[in-house]
């Protein structure tokens, strides 16, 4: 059932077409880097862009903190929210059941090729982001070493793995938003519907991330720790949020899992 | 299950009772004072509630004292540390060494040294736990302490002392704090202004370490496509102190010169006051003066009297005296009352400039 | 093959369906009528355990459902309320899908699976568009060809004639007999009685969540014991069976006597002329019609005892 619903996943066009789409913002961000060599104040604007000026190695992080704090969590919460809702709508899904698909495995189908989407938007988004950045942005360092958010050298093999966890934290950090789009999509037969859901439970909690008075609400709250990948190139490296983001998110990921499948597999199936 | 584990995680820790300890306030300031060489690394978060207008002059203050600041503390010594101010974009990190200190900055790539200075505005290290607790307990009576209850702080024991000022141009109510009763290391600093329930300034660690932090930590090798840049002063108050053609006065509104180092005198910068109570005085050029003068003057409940331009920030005062020459005035700010300001202000307004 | 048991789905304070005890026996083509809203599409859910019924039980194939769905539901196949697929591919990737999705599905032999069930249903083999291309009555067909990919036992079909033009119904109802005379029980809902009186062997009626009718087509359509007789002289021949006459509308009189041929004796003896005689039978309509108000006159009666009552 896994392999049905990846083959699924992999030739739907919108798949393509959400991948294609999150991958434009960052190129437009190089190319305009590369006319312009402006790059943002201190404290504001995304984080390594103005690093990427002069190196483009870092280019594919700068292209993930562009697109992680809207446009990522978007896409994620449309392919999330189509799981469930999107078979019910097209009509499918009492097919699948009477295939039989068991409920169990067909949430926990759905739930592994949600992850393989994660994946693949954050693999794609980081390897444009490396093509591009070496095309048109700076060639750095002929050494390869590059500076650290605290001003050490970091080396060719620290960069990559630094690179690579940063990717498996953003990639986590959907995690809990495809989770989150998954369990809605349980709720409701409306596949936009799910994702609009999961979309304005973001938007709350960033709201309420800005907010002094919600202050005892704050590590709780999903979007708290997606930034905290750029503490992976602190020197020694910032663990801290990063731990936290990782346990909050599995939580997140459990409970509404968890709440996903237990409504899943004991409701009425009408579409 | 293990979500419900998760959550209730960081609460556990904190439910652990703290046992007393035997230490009367005097003891704990005695080792708050003598802890500077406490050798530990940490991370640290400060929350300010005071509104400092934004002007080239305070460079980083409103930052400082007005919002959440996140720091990395590494401390191998009085005279050997880096403190990192984190931000979701970079970060500005200082490295302190005796002969001067180096500033970091990532998103511009750029590190600029400086030699020690006498005097100079606050900056990120000055809201540590350690360094404003060490400045807040200086010089305090033991009529002005009280115990605190202990409390845990970064997973430590933390023993309490509450100061109330007794000086009469304080405009800090309280300041309380905590420390480690093995190291004498100040773990959270509390500031309330007067009549104010939520402090003005705190300051705490979240985490700490208390094993010395690697010597390469401390060091700054320069990483490829950096400009290392030396400048002559390190802020405003540092250019004053060195070039301003004055000489400050040895007491100001009944408030005696803070001692610095010995080695490194202060000369047309004055800094006055005991423990929390903090006055300085800078004398300002023209084209720093004006539109700090301008900026002031747009800021909400800003008086305008015959002594200056002031602005009252909670705990924290400020005031410019009007126009001398080509525009220049005097900068008086701490945290005293306008009151204190205001008497400041009358005693240098006769103040003549020297030329030496 | 099926058999419920005081089957009941209860909406807040509505009985969606209502105790009904349904049994289709192996061999059967099973007629399901009922009006749109009946409860129809709500009981072929609980058979197929997509709704699970607040009470009652259901057996399929002998064992409980929706228990042993796992071993059931494969060899059973079904088309419920309409057909779906994925628009954006063809007909034929569909089924590999489908085909492929599952518990134990077997990668040998699947195009031969899929080409098979393709042919049986009379699509083109060679179209490669995707089914949102497809005419309502093509996707009816791909829908009929999922429910025989895996050669079920048991076909619940939900109104499988659905959009099809009437060459199209043709093709179907002889493929549905075709694979009836090959052992399979066909369900068959519809609210189209000509459909079920032309195809079913037995017919349950549904009517608002209660089953009011269940029998052999036979048994429901068979001689009702009574004579109807057409003649030019119908007065005379009121006169003559008075005795037996239930009624008599313009030339066309129902007589109480099962033998048609004693009847038309008496009245071609006593000179009159017969245009038809023969036996009396009911169509599946009045049968339908019957039972539903019989049913809805003594719910109503407890209503009104209800109401007496309170």
């Amino acid at each position: 059932m896994i392999r049905v619903e990846l083959v699924k996943l992999l030739r739907r066009p919108r798949t393509w077409v959400t991948i294609a789409m999150l991958n434009a913002l960052p190129t437009l961000v190089a190319v305009l880097l590369a006319l312009t060599d402006i790059g943002p104040r201190p404290g504001t604007g995304p984080p390594f862009l103005s690093a990427v000026l002069t190196d483009g190695t870092l280019f594919p992080l700068a292209a993930l903190a562009i697109v992680l704090p809207l446009f990522l969590p978007v896409a994620v919460a449309v392919i999330g929210g189509e799981a469930i809702a999107g078979e019910a709508q097209t009509g499918t899904l009492r097919y699948l059941l009477v295939r039989p698909v068991g409920r169990t495995r067909l949430i926990v189908a759905k739930m592994v090729s949600v992850v393989a989407f994660v994946l693949l938007a954050v693999v794609v988004v980081a390897v444009v982001g490396y093509v591009v950045g070496q095309l048109l942005l700076g060639d750095g360092d002929p050494s390869g070493a590059v500076a650290s958010v605290s001003g050490t050298s970091l080396d060719s093999t620290q960069i990559a793995q630094r690179t690579l966890l940063a990717l498996g934290y953003v990639t986590l950090s959907m995690l809990g938003v495809a989770a989150l789009a998954l369990l809605l999509s349980t709720f409701t037969d409306s596949a936009i519907g799910a994702a609009l859901g999961t979309v304005a439970f973001l938007v709350a909690s960033t709201v309420l991330l800005g907010l002094d008075a919600a202050d005892a609400l704050q590590p709780w709250l999903p979007t708290r720790y997606w930034l905290a990948f750029v503490d992976l190139f602190r020197d020694p490296i910032l663990w801290r949020d990063v731990v936290r983001g990782v346990l909050l998110q599995g939580a997140y990921l459990l409970v509404f899992l968890g709440a996903a499948w237990a409504n899943f597999t004991t409701k009425d199936v009408t579409s | 299950m293990l979500a419900a584990a998760v959550v209730a995680a960081p609460y556990v820790g904190r439910a652990v009772p703290v046992p007393d300890a035997d230490l009367s306030p005097a003891q704990v300031v005695a080792a708050v004072e003598s802890s500077a060489a406490v050798e530990h690394s940490g991370y640290v978060e400060s929350d300010g509630a005071i509104q400092v207008p934004q002007a080239d002059t305070f460079e980083g203050i409103a930052t400082l004292l007005g919002e959440r600041n996140r720091v990395r503390v590494y401390w191998r010594g009085a005279d050997d540390w880096r403190v990192d101010r984190v931000r979701a974009t970079g970060e500005t990190d200082i490295f302190h060494r005796p002969e001067g200190t180096l500033r970091w900055v990532y998103e511009s790539g750029n590190a600029t040294v400086t030699r020690a200075a006498p005097v100079r505005l606050p900056d990120t290290s000055d809201v540590l736990p350690g360094q404003l607790a060490r400045r807040v307990l200086d010089g305090a009576t033991a009529s002005e302490l009280s115990a605190l209850a202990p409390r845990r702080v970064a997973g430590l024991e933390a023993v309490g002392v509450r100061l109330r000022p007794s000086d009469a141009q304080a405009s800090i109510d309280r300041a309380d704090v905590w420390a480690d009763p093995d190291t004498g290391l100040p773990l959270r600093v509390d500031v309330y202004a007067a009549g104010e329930t939520r402090p003005s300034l705190s300051s705490r660690y979240a985490d700490v370490d208390l094993t010395a932090p690697a010597a390469s930590t401390t060091s700054f090798d320069p990483p490829p496509g950096t400009d290392v840049r030396f400048d002559e002063t390190i802020d405003v108050a540092d250019a004053s102190n060195t070039f301003a053609p004055y000489r400050a006065p040895d007491e100001l509104a009944g408030l005696q010169a803070r001692e610095g180092r010995p080695e490194l005198p202060t000369r047309a910068v004055g800094v006055y006051g005991r423990g929390p109570t903090v006055l300085l005085f800078i004398p300002l050029r023209g084209r720093a003066a004006e539109p700090l003068r301008e900026q002031l003057a747009r800021t909400p409940g800003v008086r305008e009297t015959a002594s200056g331009t002031g602005v009252d920030l909670g705990p924290l005062s400020i005031l410019v005296t009007p126009e001398r020459r080509r525009g220049s005035g005097f900068l008086l700010a701490g945290t005293v009352t306008p009151q204190t300001l205001d008497r400041a202000a009358a005693e240098v307004a006769d103040l003549r400039a020297r030329f030496s | 093959m099926i058999r419920t048991q005081g089957l009941t789905k209860r909406y807040g304070a509505v009985r969606a369906v209502d105790s009904v005890d349904l049994d289709v026996r192996e061999g059967d083509v099973f007629g399901f009528l009922g009006a749109n809203g009946s409860g129809k599409t709500t009981t072929v859910r609980m058979l197929l355990g997509l709704v699970l019924a607040t009470g009652g039980e259901i057996e399929l194939l002998g064992d409980p459902m929706p228990k042993a769905a796992m071993t059931v539901l494969p060899q059973v196949g079904a088309l419920v309320e309409g057909p779906a697929a994925y628009p954006h591919l063809s007909g034929r990737a569909n089924l590999s899908l489908l085909d492929a999705a599952g518990r134990g599905t077997r990668t040998r032999g699947r195009r031969a699976r899929v080409a098979s069930v393709i042919e049986q249903v009379g699509l083109d083999p060679g179209d490669r568009r995707g089914v949102r291309t497809y005419s309502l009555g093509m996707r009816q067909r791909l829908g009929l060809a999922s429910a025989l990919l895996r050669r079920p036992r048991l076909l619940i079909l939900d109104e499988p004639t659905n959009g099809l033009d009437p060459q199209g119904i043709h093709e179907i109802r002889e493929l549905l007999l075709e694979l009836n005379r090959a052992g399979t029980t066909i369900f068959l809902s519809s609210h189209l009685l000509s459909e079920v009186e032309q195809l079913c062997t037995r017919v349950g009626v549904l009517d608002r969540g209660r089953l009011v009718v269940q029998d052999d087509m036979a048994a429901l359509s068979g001689p009702t014991g009574r004579t109807v007789v057409r003649t030019p002289d119908a007065a005379q021949a009121v006169r003559l069976l008075t005795a037996q006459l239930v009624s008599a509308d313009g030339d066309r009189l129902v007589v109480d006597d099962g033998d048609s041929a004693a009847v038309n004796h008496r009245l071609v003896s006593s000179g009159l002329r017969v245009r038809e005689v023969g036996p009396e039978r009911r169509d599946l309509e009045q049968v339908v019609l019957a039972a539903s108000s019989q049913e809805r006159r003594a719910q109503d009666h407890v209503v009104d005892a209800g109401v007496v009552r309170s």
